[in-house]
């Protein structure tokens, strides 16, 4: 059996991150106790498959240590840090602790992806998500392949739009808009939302449509993960939020546009040149890569100019673009794959956690 | 104890109930401003190497050593040889001199912190502000002095880089923080 530990900061990221990662492994056949400090987050995001899944129990983080029994394989989501008493029974148990770190593009990840730790007296390994064959890769389901497979090259007029507060968004739409094409933009409720009727002035409310020009916004509910995987599959751009999402979108091989999680000291900017400097190792079009990375930076705060920037044209190689990176990320195979190899490279996880 | 982000390279650390001299220490920011510091480090018993990664706000138990202040003396291939101002030797193992290789120069006068373990020198750390020569720049954009654009700059004795203002120019001297390899001021 593997537990998995995730602390929810805030958003939907941290818990379907690791909802994604649970639900990959029951569909491994594994046994997954998913420990979640907020189930009121998880509740939005999750499907009635998740609540009936025998293999996956869903439980709130342990109170004491009395309530705690550790498993063969404890996974520490985004290097969350456990109570010193459960690390006390885990460390009694013997259990291979897993750091399940946070998604860069940077090369430390690389640097440091399978290396061991000693802390909190516990010894533990580093496992990175990441973007090359030397990190554990993305988390991409068999069923999600298939729906790319079966989606890839559809065109819908849609885009989704789900982002944090962020004032750069008003030039970004002015520059959708210049596409010689109508699209239904679909704005989800909450900070999105928020942030959309703050930097354009509107009251749009759930369900509710507003046209402008060639666009058409339209607000609608928090979905679950499955729902909102539909939705990127099923619009031609999603700008996106965060980790979980960028991942799904670039996955998914339509064109996106990250809101990346601000970081102090503007460092979340550092991991955007990494990601782009990554692309452009990896496409073909390195120029459309700067160019995404120009309007990417824009976006998320940089000090540039984009006045000038001709998305009409852009558009072609946009898609192009987003295919092939969708294309390289798939070849490094599922994050959980990896996972489980490495699991068994430390301990005879067949024999030991498998039910 | 100390965090793993306040261990520099020369510290020891117990680690599983083993003496390890950090001969490499590198910061990195994860995500949510949280960090990670990777460390290369020897056994000081086995004499044997490891990596290993450790979250930036890890505890870790730190050795308390004998320190001595030291300057460079010579280089004797292979090894780095300081004297304290009783004029004791002190030979230090090139794995063990981490970064401060990035500043070793001949003539230097900095007062080092030579770190000893059962009465051996083990390792070596530069004063947190030292002063070098920029051997190599390129030449400044006209008009900017706001310090906000940077550049690579070589330093003189040991052709290491690290980016300075743009108005920093070839032959000028510089303060530098070891810790961070940043520019402070120009001298």
């Amino acid at each position: 059996m593997i537990s998995v530990f995730c602390d929810v900061i805030d958003n939907y990221g941290d818990a379907g991150f690791c909802l994604r990662l649970c639900r990959d492994l029951c569909n491994k056949k594994y046994q997954v106790r998913f420990f979640c400090n907020n189930l009121n987050t998880l509740k939005q995001i999750y499907t009635k498959e998740d609540q009936s899944n025998h293999l996956l129990e869903i439980k709130t983080w342990p109170s004491n240590s009395e309530d705690f029994t550790p498993t063969r394989v404890i996974i520490q989501a985004f290097s969350v840090r456990l109570p010193s008493q459960l690390n006390q029974k885990i460390k009694e148990a013997n259990s291979l602790v897993i750091n399940l770190d946070y998604l860069t593009a940077e090369k430390f990840a690389e640097d440091c992806h399978k290396l061991s730790s000693f802390a909190d007296r516990i010894q533990s390994y580093f496992f990175f998500p990441g973007f090359t064959n030397k990190t554990g890769g993305l988390i991409i389901e068999n069923n999600l392949l298939r729906l790319i497979k079966e989606e890839k090259g559809k065109e819908t007029s849609k885009i989704s739009l789900f982002s944090y507060e962020n004032e750069r968004l008003l030039k970004i739409i002015s520059l959708l808009d210049k596409l010689d094409k109508e699209f239904d933009v679909q704005i989800f409720e909450g900070k999105t939302l928020d942030n959309f009727n703050k930097v354009f002035k509107h009251n749009l409310e759930v369900n509710k449509v507003l046209k402008n020009n060639k666009l058409t916004y339209k607000a609608i509910k928090m979905v679950n993960q499955d729902e909102y995987d539909s939705i990127l599959l099923n619009s031609d751009l999603n700008l996106v939020r965060g980790e979980d999402s960028i991942v799904r979108a670039m996955l998914i091989g339509k064109p996106f546009l990250w809101n990346i999680y601000p970081q102090k000291d503007n460092y979340h900017i550092t991991k955007i040149e990494a990601l782009f400097d990554l692309m452009k190792i990896y496409c073909t079009n390195k120029q459309a890569v700067e160019k995404l990375r120009s309007i990417t930076l824009f976006y998320n705060g940089a000090d540039i100019n984009i006045d000038q920037f001709d998305i009409c044209y852009f558009w072609k190689e946009w898609k192009d673009l987003s295919k092939e990176w969708s294309n390289h990320l798939i070849s490094l195979g599922s994050l959980t794959d990896n996972l489980i190899a490495f699991l068994k490279e430390k301990i005879n996880l067949t024999r030991e956690i498998s039910h | 104890m100390k965090l793993a982000q306040e261990i520099r390279t020369g510290n020891v650390i117990m680690l599983n109930g083993n003496p390890m001299v950090v001969q490499k220490a590198e910061y990195s920011k994860s995500g949510r401003n949280a960090a990670v510091v990777k460390m290369k480090l020897k056994n000081l018993l086995s004499n044997g190497g490891t990596e290993t990664v450790f979250r930036a706000d890890d505890r870790l138990d730190d050795v308390i050593l004998e320190h001595k202040d030291c300057t460079y003396s010579y280089y004797g291939d292979p090894l780095y040889v300081f004297m304290d101002e009783e004029f004791n030797q002190y030979e230090i193992e090139k794995d063990n001199m981490g970064d401060v290789l990035n500043y070793l120069i001949d003539g230097m006068e900095d007062v080092c912190q030579v770190t000893f373990y059962n009465g051996k020198a083990i390792s070596v750390e530069l004063p947190i502000t030292i002063v070098r020569e920029v051997e190599y720049t390129e030449p400044a954009v006209k008009g900017d002095t706001s310090g906000k654009v940077v550049k690579p700059a070589r330093l003189a004795g040991t052709g290491y880089e690290i980016s300075v203002p743009d108005f920093v120019n070839i032959g000028d001297k510089i303060e530098i923080d070891t810790r961070t390899n940043e520019f402070k001021k120009r001298v």
